[in-house]
């Protein structure tokens, strides 16, 4: 599969601060890739890098096999962190601002302030504008140019529940359509539920990467309920237990990898226990991610 | 090169401050003629001491005099502060606004910011000079007595001098902001620089080394236009545009231009 993007050894230092440490990693073609961090761990400066607006101090990265340049960003789009536009300016004239920029000569406006529900709103000026529509008008500018790649950082930072689940809805239609994103964010239930891949970034080094489906299919927690009574010592005798926790309702019981919810049920049968709820979730990103984050406290 | 000027066009379009200092910049140049006049009416009226002399007659908006006197005043720093601002403030609001930022994102290049500023640069001053021998053209050719079409455009390299002023002047500002940043700062330390040049010339001359002073920016542009009114009491002047002086600020353009780029260049956005 073609690599859209390769990051090969990235460093950047601001002083005593190391930012992005030795950070290599692939973006294949067509796959939503997540990018997860705690505050301060390199997400944005690496992104900033990558579209040029930082200086590295190390380290190399590639678009499309090829070393960056200008016409590159033309096809890609993107936001960093806060929307930007000229504050004086309406939505349409920051767009065509836009599209001078990267080159449309025919570039839909209307249609993409449409698709963000700020067609009503394009002859106000930006700084009218609330927090949410200004996170909108910035995908809107991002989609402008029906980028090949689209990097979003923090996206739905700002929106109301309905923002974020259209902005949700607008990245995995992106995706049906071929297009590879790289997204930044903190809301691990946000890239659980559009990336296909994911790394997770600890003090600019990459400590985890892998597909999304791989830590969903992973592990398995069953809740376990019973009428009443405490079975805490019970299910600590469970062969294929790794670990048990005392929920509010009930417990979890974390399984071993071949173990299930079917031998569970059976252990307790024949200890004489009947339960009233059985289910088996599997383990969320969110659980996967603070994980590792501390474990690699403790190497 | 057209697709940059057109970018900055729109980002100007519709900011207001921009056009008001411009059109407030015009409004003193086209004054300057007027108000020269009014002056010498002013000494005529006065008359009686002069002992039947007549000041209408003194050919300061004559031709070819009119070029070097009028833009001796067009490039002192008091008119070319305008000019400053407006390109003090347009270049710090990319800063401030970050939009240089994102307009990197979206696909310019850090060397395509600065040709873009450049050429606004260079409009704003082939439109001053347009209007400044526009200005000095129709007050000659209403106030000259003896029109001698050879006069006319005798002394026109003063509007060539007048342009290179504002060039030096205008990248000097752009240097300052993309150093300081900040738009406040940098319209005051532009306002200050002109001052700051005068000590260092008290100071020079004092050791003695007066010449090198010559080789400061706007000293050397100042020298391309020489303070032309001593003529009137009969002193000699300098009634064209030396070359040396030019050749200096030639140097300092591009001098500024590369200390810019080196700058925008290895800065974080
Ligand atoms: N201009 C700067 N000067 C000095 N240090 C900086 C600068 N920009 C970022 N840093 C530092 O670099 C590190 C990484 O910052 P970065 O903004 O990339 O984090 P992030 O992962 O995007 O965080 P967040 O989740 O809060 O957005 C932080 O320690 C930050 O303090
Ligand atoms: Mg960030």
């Amino acid at each position: 599969m073609e690599t859209v993007l390769r990051i090969e050894h990235l460093v950047k230092k601001y002083g005593r601060i190391t930012a992005v440490n030795d950070l290599s990693l692939e973006v294949p073609a067509g796959t939503v890739f997540g990018i997860l961090g705690p505050n301060g761990s390199g997400k944005t400066t690496t992104l900033g890098i990558i579209l040029d607006v930082i200086n590295r101090t190390g380290g190399e990265y590639y678009w499309f096999e090829k070393k960056p340049d200008k016409s590159i960003r033309k096809r890609i789009g993107a936001i960093l962190e806060t929307p930007i536009f000229y504050p004086y300016l309406t939505a349409v004239q920051n767009l065509k601002i836009v599209a001078q920029i990267k080159d449309l000569p025919d570039p839909d406006i209307n249609g993409v302030l449409k698709k963000v529900e700020l067609y009503d709103r394009r002859h106000d000026r930006f700084k009218t504008y609330s927090l949410g529509m200004k996170q909108r008008l910035s995908i809107a500018s991002a989609l402008l140019c029906n980028p090949d790649v689209m990097i979003l950082d923090e996206p739905t930072n700002g929106l109301d529940p309905q923002g974020i689940a259209e902005i949700r809805e607008l990245i995995k239609q992106i995706a049906l359509d071929g297009k590879t994103i790289i997204l930044a964010s903190h809301l691990l239930d946000e890239v659980q539920k559009v990336c296909t891949d994911f790394c997770v970034l600890k003090q600019g080094s990459m400590i985890y990467s892998g597909k999304v489906e791989d830590v969903s299919s992973g592990v398995a927690m069953v809740e376990v309920r019973v009428p009443s009574g405490d079975i805490g010592e019970v299910l600590s005798g469970f062969e294929g237990a790794t670990k048990v926790e005392r929920d509010i309702h009930g417990y979890l019981v974390t399984m071993q990898p071949e173990k299930s919810a079917v031998d569970l049920n059976k252990y307790l049968f024949e200890q004489g226990i009947t339960v009233s709820h059985l289910l088996t979730q599997k383990k969320s990103l969110e659980k996967q991610f603070l994980e590792l984050l501390a474990e690699s406290d403790h190497a | 090169m057209l697709k940059l000027l057109r970018l900055d066009y729109l980002k100007v379009k519709n900011y207001r401050p921009f056009w008001v200092l411009n059109i407030l910049y015009m409004f003193l140049v086209v004054s300057v003629p007027i108000s020269l006049l009014e002056f010498l009416k002013w000494l005529k009226m006065k008359g009686a001491e002069f002992e039947g002399f007549d000041p209408m007659k003194i050919p300061i908006l004559f031709f070819p005099d009119i070029w070097q006197n009028i833009t001796y005043f067009y490039t002192l720093p008091i008119f070319l502060i305008f000019l400053g601002i407006v390109v003090i403030i347009t270049i710090s609001n990319e800063f401030s606004y970050k939009t240089v930022r994102q307009n990197i994102i979206d696909g310019l290049d850090r060397t395509d910011f600065i040709k873009s500023k450049l050429l606004m640069i260079g409009v704003l001053a082939l439109a001053s000079t347009l209007v400044v021998f526009v200005t000095c053209l129709i007050s000659g050719l209403i106030y000259t007595p003896d029109l001698d079409m050879g006069d006319v455009f005798n002394g026109m390299e003063f509007i060539f001098a007048y342009f290179l002023y504002v060039i030096l002047y205008l990248v000097l500002a752009f240097l300052l902001t993309v150093y300081l940043r900040r738009s406040a700062l940098t319209i005051f330390l532009l306002m200050l620089y002109r001052p700051i040049e005068g000590v260092l010339i008290a100071i020079a001359t004092k050791y003695d080394v007066d010449f090198i002073t010559d080789y400061l920016p706007l000293q050397a542009a100042s020298r391309m236009i020489e303070v032309p009114f001593p003529r009137y009491w009969f002193q000699e002047i300098t009634d064209y545009v030396p070359l040396v002086p030019t050749l200096v600020v030639c140097a300092y353009i591009v001098l500024f231009v590369y200390l810019i780029s080196l700058r925008l260049k290895k800065s974080d956005l």
